[in-house]
């Protein structure tokens, strides 16, 4: 399915570019920038999925299996900066993909810890409109680019145990989850701190622009079946972000 | 073939003279006998003395002649390219073996797995000699001059033979020995040693801490032998010692087995876990059986099983003290787990674990050879293993069950492939545990059940790579217009 998916975005990308190939480059502000059409992220953050929502307060089985706190999560957006809008900014599609584990000791019977790990393997998976709006950056030299993301999240979920992925009956504990998800966030560019770094990182390998990153994500993966797992979370990302 | 049994044996007199004499075979022999009376007389007479000295110098085909390798005009045996030989084969005398050169094995050095596999060494000689009756033999000693007949026999016995036939007198010959005879006589008393040749045996392998032997090939026709052409190989056949504090914890359908690591620095290359489910001593011991024509690689953990009187009996028993390796001994230690049971046997405390009966599992020993192993890590600085399975005579796994007992016990490996001993052994049940699926199921959940999910997992990353593929070729085909564009604009 996310193969599907990715070659499909791909394929929609490549054509939306082809189509509009010179606007990009219009409002260059700098005659050295090489041209720039992709952003890349290294992403990070923490991450507590609403699995227990599924209950409505009834159970807390992820609670009582991981406890409360959250976890750390890695992972990297690239986005086709498809098109620029006159006066601000550029809009185009984005992927990105993530990965976290919640483990803790699987419990005896008499609820004393086990040696045997009992664990949640989250891959959250988005495919988003991304519209950055750079224009006070380029016209007026605040380092400050905004920035709202909207699409489409996934996520390929497993729960593992001493010997593999867990059964209950035969039903193996694994799956998808799908929903919509959204972002918002701001990115401080790092290149007003040292433009002459800048220059030569964009001359050297056609870095553009590097940003500091922070957003906001909500992503609502609990299926229109409703049988999902609810995966999804709310939560703060950061990292840097690099135009090229 | 009896002792020195070439039929003539020089005697060494002042003059020099190859005097012959018949020695029954298996016979001690005394170096030079001058009782025989003629003989006697003969030496006596100070003029024949210098008569015999300068017929002996003067005569080219006289075996003293003969004799001396660096005169430069006896037979000589050599072995080109020093460097790649011996080869090491299998017991069937052909197939090579192939070390992982990532261990860095130096050539010449043996191991007790390849000791007890009755592995073989095949050198490739040059042989100068024309005279067919003259043997090209095999003598092996740790420290002796095997040229020397007082080395050879009595009063020394410094040497033993290492084939039990001469080698083929051709230019090119080549020479197989097994491992097995290269130790036969070693750990012998040397006044034991009246035998020159005795089929080594895989209890010949044992406790062998880099030991060197000298192999050496030589024309023997006299007392002192002759073009003689020396090499040596040394065998590390000892394991490292066992870890420390090896203890388990359960969970459903595994163990968990950890240990302590070393304090200091060892040869440890893995560790190997083995497990017994009561049955482990009734696996068949698959190398032994298949070749009864060699001692081989039988291994068992018989206490009776190490008749040093018979070959092809199994490595048998050994303690602790005999068979850790001295650089690594300081860091075996007792178990830290309470409850110590018979024969080293230790119950893990807290559970309501008992052994399984027949236990084959000994603290102590060496695993035997047809043992399968349960589970290993590589690499020294391993601590832990989870095991869910162990192994049937057919080398199927076998998954563990919850609520039945099994013992375990871990070896250390070094590089050589050497087992130590085994650690002290511990047992423990599997039992059921409740995972996060289990309460999430138990309180209602429906999710779960995609099969698709590892196939798509293996289908992100190339379809992340189709992505960037795409995007690539997009941003060519890209470029390409806009200089095609702006080649437009320039004309």
């Amino acid at each position: 399915m996310s193969r599907t998916l990715l070659f499909a975005g791909s394929v929609a990308g490549a054509l939306i570019m082809l189509a509009l190939p010179a606007h990009a480059q219009s409002e260059r502000t700098n005659s050295f920038e090489s041209p720039q059409h992709f952003a890349v992220e290294l992403r990070m953050g923490l991450y507590y999925p609403k699995v227990d929502n599924e209950f409505g307060g009834s159970a807390k089985p992820f609670e009582d299996a991981f406890g409360d706190n959250s976890r750390f999560f890695i992972g990297g957006e690239f986005d086709w900066q498809a098109y620029r809008i006159p006066y601000v900014g550029t809009i185009g599609p984005g992927v990105g993909i993530h990965y976290l584990k919640f483990g803790r000791p699987a419990l005896l019977l008499n609820g004393s810890p086990s040696e045997e790990e009992t664990s949640l393997q989250i891959y959250p998976m988005h495919l988003m409109a991304v519209l950055r709006v750079d224009i006070l950056m380029r016209e007026t030299g605040i380092p400050i680019v905004p920035y709202l993301k909207g699409g489409f999240g996934m996520a390929l979920w497993r729960m593992s145990n001493g010997t593999g992925t867990s059964e209950v009956n035969g039903v193996p504990g694994k799956g998808i989850s799908y929903g919509p998800q959204f972002a918002l966030g701001g990115a401080l560019l790092l290149d007003w701190f040292d433009e002459y770094a800048a220059r030569q990182a964009d001359q050297a390998v056609g870095i553009n622009n590097t940003y500091l990153y922070a957003e906001y994500v909500s992503s609502h993966l609990d299926n229109i079946n409703g049988t999902a797992l609810q995966v999804g979370a709310n939560h703060l990302s950061f990292g840097l972000t690099f135009e090229f | 073939m009896g002792a020195l049994s070439p039929r003539n044996l020089a005697s060494r007199g002042s003059a020099r003279h190859v005097l012959e004499m018949d020695v029954p075979a298996g016979r001690k022999v005394d170096g030079l006998d001058p009782s025989q009376g003629m003989l006697r007389a003969v030496l006596r007479s100070k003029k024949a003395q210098l008569v015999l000295v300068l017929l002996a110098c003067g005569v080219p085909g006289s075996a003293w002649a003969q004799s001396s390798s660096s005169g430069g005009t006896g037979p000589t045996v050599t072995i080109p390219n020093p460097d790649t030989q011996p080869v090491l084969l299998e017991s069937d005398n052909t197939t090579i073996v192939t070390r992982d050169s990532s261990l860095n094995i130096r050539n010449g050095l043996y191991s007790y797995d390849d000791c007890v596999k009755d592995r073989r060494i095949r050198y490739q000689l040059t042989n100068s000699n024309t005279d067919a009756t003259l043997p090209l033999q095999v003598w092996v000693s740790q420290a002796g001059d095997c040229s020397k007949g007082v080395n050879r026999g009595a009063p020394y016995y410094q040497c033993w033979m290492a084939q039990p036939d001469a080698v083929p007198n051709t230019v090119q010959a080549e020479s197989i020995l097994r491992l097995q005879d290269i130790l036969s006589q070693y750990s012998s008393l040397p006044d034991q040693r009246v035998v020159p040749y005795v089929r080594g045996t895989v209890d010949d392998c044992r406790n062998l801490n880099n030991l060197g032997f000298s192999i050496q090939f030589q024309f023997l026709k006299s007392y002192d032998a002759d073009g003689v052409t020396a090499t040596s190989v040394t065998f590390d056949t000892v394991g490292p010692a066992p870890p420390s504090g090896v203890a388990t914890g359960v969970g459903e359908q595994l163990v968990e087995v950890r240990w302590n690591l070393p304090a200091q620095n060892t040869d440890v290359t893995r560790y190997v876990v083995y497990c017994d489910d009561g049955k482990l001593e009734q696996l068949p011991d698959v190398s032994s059986s298949s070749s009864s024509s060699s001692s081989s690689s039988g291994a068992t953990v018989d206490d009776a099983g190490s008749d040093a009187s018979t070959s092809d009996s199994g490595v048998g028993t050994q303690s602790l003290d005999l068979l850790q390796d001295e650089s690594s001994s300081s860091s075996s230690g007792t178990d830290g787990t309470s409850g110590t049971g018979t024969g080293g046997v230790t119950a893990e405390p807290g559970t309501s674990t008992a052994c399984p009966p027949n236990i084959a599992l000994r603290e102590g020993e060496l695993p035997a050879t047809s043992w399968k192993p349960c589970a290993q890590v590589t690499g020294g600085t391993a601590n832990k293993v989870t095991v869910t399975s162990l192994k049937d005579a057919q080398g199927n796994n076998i998954p563990l069950q919850n609520e039945q007992a099994y013992g375990f016990a871990v070896s250390s490996y070094d590089n050589l492939g050497n087992p130590g001993p085994l650690s002290a052994v511990i047992c423990n049940t599997p039992v059921q545990t409740n995972d996060f699926f289990d309460g999430y199921r138990a309180a209602g959940g429906q999710a779960g059940g995609c099969s698709t999910v590892d196939s798509t997992l293996n289908s992100v990353a190339p379809s992340c790579a189709l992505g960037f593929v795409a995007l690539a070729l997009a941003r060519g085909v890209h470029r390409r217009r806009q200089r095609r564009a702006e080649q437009d604009q320039s004309r």
